[in-house]
């Protein structure tokens, strides 16, 4: 049973990776261990997107 | 242990080996699709064990001491070193689009042989081979873009034909996705009301991750999942309702309409649209495809398709043209995509953590879509022969009525019925499956065909039909929405050159203006596809495949010209291959789509046709101004397609004069690789 929650909590916390649920606490670490001041989460998230989409990213 | 790892390559080999007799051996009977299946995943193993490595180590010296852009350049933003299956993952959901899906199903017309072939060497000597040395490439020059590579390696001239290029694919992928889209879901109140839902479940994730959970995006697709699945549900009761009326429209009223979208979606803010039905369509392409695999092991299905069809004489009612070049052309991605070199000079090169990742994220991926491809092939091969081609043939070959449909179908050696037909139509919840040229139809009939034999029987394959037509539609709609967006920013800064305020994407009337135009060139082209009596894939899909191949010819004369000043001028014979193989692909395709004196095949020789029969009355005179029309179009096609040809040629000589001077040593190899700085975790694990 415990062997089937560690599978399964890998799976979640490799399903987040992948999606980029975690991309605004690593942005923070990276930003933080420079001293400097992060953008709000919706910033971050919004600023993300824009870069995102402005260049080719899905294909045929 | 190395002996048991040799053991198990030899066996794996042999199993490959008894897979392809079996394929080869089988004459005029149906074979199991396991056996596909089985020869190709063999084949895509033993192609990513020995030449992804010989290309890896031999030719590219891959070096894992080098630090990669993700670690010099890191800035938590867009360079960040990533675990190498995240990447994976991020790159295969990036490459992974409608082509493999829709290319392999029209090529079936040949019969399953020809495609299949071509995926699976086309796959390994080619297309993975494309996308590992692009992204190697890029890799070494700090993540830039196939373009800006073009310009630095090659020439200012060379950068210029791929921002071109780009441009072009754009616009003509857009408008084939968009074709399909109409034509699957012309006369469809169940899909087109499941689809026109994903829109405000779109509006609600993306206001749930903007001001509810910002950023929380795996719960949220989940949440919109659920509630896709019940649109799907839903739509069911809506066809059956006094309000399926407003949801069924015909295949012009649909093409207006997706122009609209289009138009406003690439003007919205991104995190209202594109951004949650990306996060959504992803969700459900990864998922699908698994299923898909799930559920051909599980249903081991037989392949009713023949290995070949009499349509190898490029008399095939989907489109015209002989397997040579048209196969090569139909299926790009799958076998070799060009567009594929935009994105591992885009996101990709800027996440890797060591340089020998870009062989399993590269090569791997590439072979993973491949098999994407097969599973298309063998989704499509399932289905009766003369059902295939009544879904897939166009009205202007075979006839508008079911009874005209059947017998021409029948005569050619398929045979179906119209109550065959029916019958299929009602169990799948539609009134008509004729003339749904596009591949969209079929393949999800053929999906429809498996799933329902895994799960829920034939009473769910309404349910199934629709869920697959959904998943098609909402990643084509995603495409067309990035797609749109992307050609706006480059429309903008090519005229931003003329007029500097109308390259300032933050400004609105140069956004509006720029969107209204790239919308109105796919817009254009998806009309003209719409109102074509030959189902317009017949002259858009080449089309297509021509601009991709020529994006492909761009990559690869780049990658070629980067391995010669590397040095490596004895292995180009990789990249110069698959090159030359799509140079003759190219060139042959487009010059039999400009000049070849048959009217279904060449523009040129079609706008001459009808242009006689108006002359000689043979047109009625309500029809004359839409004969015109035709005419125009099929000049433009043929305008476009020697456009296209005139760049592969230019981008091909610009290259080769380069080879010349460096072979002859007139002009000194520079490599504008980023300096070599040691990796901080070459003695430790990250």
């Amino acid at each position: 049973m415990r062997k089937m929650r560690e599978i399964l909590s890998g799976i979640w916390a490799f399903a987040r990776e992948l999606v980029g649920d975690n991309a605004y606490a690593r942005y923070c670490d990276h930003v933080s261990a420079r001293g400097g001041s992060p953008l709000t989460p919706e910033e971050f998230y919004i600023s993300r997107l824009e870069r995102k989409y402005s260049r080719p990213n899905r294909c045929c | 242990m190395l002996h048991w790892r040799r053991i198990g390559w030899v066996l794996l080999a042999l199993i490959g080996a008894l897979a392809l007799g079996v394929i080869a051996a089988t004459r005029g009977e149906p074979i199991n699709a396991v056996w596909l299946i089985a020869a190709a995943a063999c084949i895509f193993a033993l192609g990513y064990r020995f030449y992804s490595r010989f290309v890896a180590y031999r030719l590219l010296e891959l070096n894992d001491r080098r630090a990669t852009p993700a670690e010099r350049l890191e800035d938590g933003i867009d360079f960040v070193p990533t675990n190498k299956w995240v990447v994976f993952g991020h790159h295969f959901a990036a490459i992974a689009g409608p082509g493999p899906l829709v290319g392999p199903i029209l090529a079936a017309q040949f019969g399953y042989l020809p495609g299949t072939l071509w995926i699976v060497i086309g796959g390994v000597l080619g297309g993975a081979v494309q996308d590992f040395v692009t992204l190697f490439c890029s890799l070494r020059r700090d993540g830039k873009s196939l373009g800006q590579m073009a310009k630095d390696e090659i020439s200012a001239l060379g950068g210029y034909t791929a921002l071109f290029g780009v441009l072009f694919i754009i616009v003509i992928l857009i408008a084939v996705v968009a074709l399909v889209v109409v034509n699957a879901l012309k006369q469809s109140p169940w899909g087109l009301f499941t689809i026109a839902m994903t829109i405000p479940i779109a509006f609600l994730m993306g206001i749930h991750l903007r001001w509810l959970r910002p950023g929380k995006v795996l719960e949220t697709s989940i949440l919109g999942f659920a509630l896709v699945l019940a649109a799907v549900v839903g739509g069911r009761y809506v066809a059956e309702s006094a309000l399926a009326p407003y949801f069924t429209y015909s295949g012009e009223s649909l093409a207006w309409m997706i122009i609209g979208y289009g138009f406003a979606a690439s003007t919205l803010p991104v995190w209202m649209l594109l951004a949650p039905r990306d996060y959504l369509s992803t969700f459900v392409k990864l998922g699908v495809v698994v299923a898909l695999a799930l559920g051909i092991i599980l249903v081991r299905p037989i392949m009713l398709l023949p290995p070949l069809t009499r349509f190898t004489d490029g008399t095939g009612p989907i489109f015209a043209g002989k397997i040579f070049p048209f196969c090569f052309i139909t299926i790009a991605c799958g076998a070799i995509s060009g567009f594929h070199s935009l994105i591992s000079s885009g996101t990709t090169p800027k996440m890797l953590i060591r340089e020998s990742h870009a062989r399993m994220v590269g090569y791997g991926g590439m072979l993973m879509e491949s098999f994407v491809a097969i599973m298309a092939m063998v989704a499509a091969s399932v289905l009766q022969p003369g059902v295939y081609f009544a879904i897939n043939s166009p009205a202007g070959v075979v006839g508008a009525l079911p009874a005209q449909a059947v017998q021409t179908i029948s005569a050619w050696g398929f045979p179906v019925t119209q109550r065959q037909m029916a019958d299929l139509a009602q169990k799948i919840g539609e009134t008509t499956l004729f003339n749904r040229t596009g591949g969209a139809p079929s393949l999800a009939v053929g999906m429809t065909q498996i799933f329902a034999r895994v799960l829920g029987g034939p009473e769910v394959m309404a349910l199934w039909y629709h869920f697959a037509i959904m998943f098609e539609a909402l990643f084509i709609l995603t495409l067309l929405d990035a797609g749109t967006r992307v050609g706006r920013f480059m429309l903008q800064d090519l005229l931003g050159n003329f007029w500097r305020p109308l390259g300032r994407t933050a400004w609105y009337p140069a956004n509006i203006l720029a969107s209204a135009l790239i919308v109105a060139a796919w817009g254009y082209f998806l009309y003209q596809g719409v109102v074509d009596p030959l189902g317009g894939i017949n002259s858009l899909w080449p089309l297509f495949g021509i601009s991709n191949q020529l994006l492909a010819t761009i990559a690869l004369c780049v990658a070629t010209t980067i391995l010669i000043k590397m040095g490596k001028a004895r292995y180009v014979w990789a990249t110069l291959t698959p090159l030359v193989w799509l140079v003759s692909v190219t060139m042959t395709a487009s010059f039999q789509k400009i000049w070849s004196t048959d009217p279904r095949l060449g523009f040129l020789a079609h706008a001459r046709a009808l242009a006689g029969q108006i002359a000689t009355g043979a047109i009625p005179a309500d029809q004359i101004a839409l004969t015109e029309r035709l005419i125009f179009n099929d000049r433009l096609d043929a305008a476009v397609t020697g456009v296209f040809a005139s760049l592969v040629l230019l981008i091909l000589i610009e290259s080769g004069r380069h080879w010349w001077l460096y072979a002859t040593e007139r002009k000194k190899p520079a490599l504008r690789e980023a300096p070599m700085v040691v990796s901080r975790w070459v003695s430790s694990e990250p």
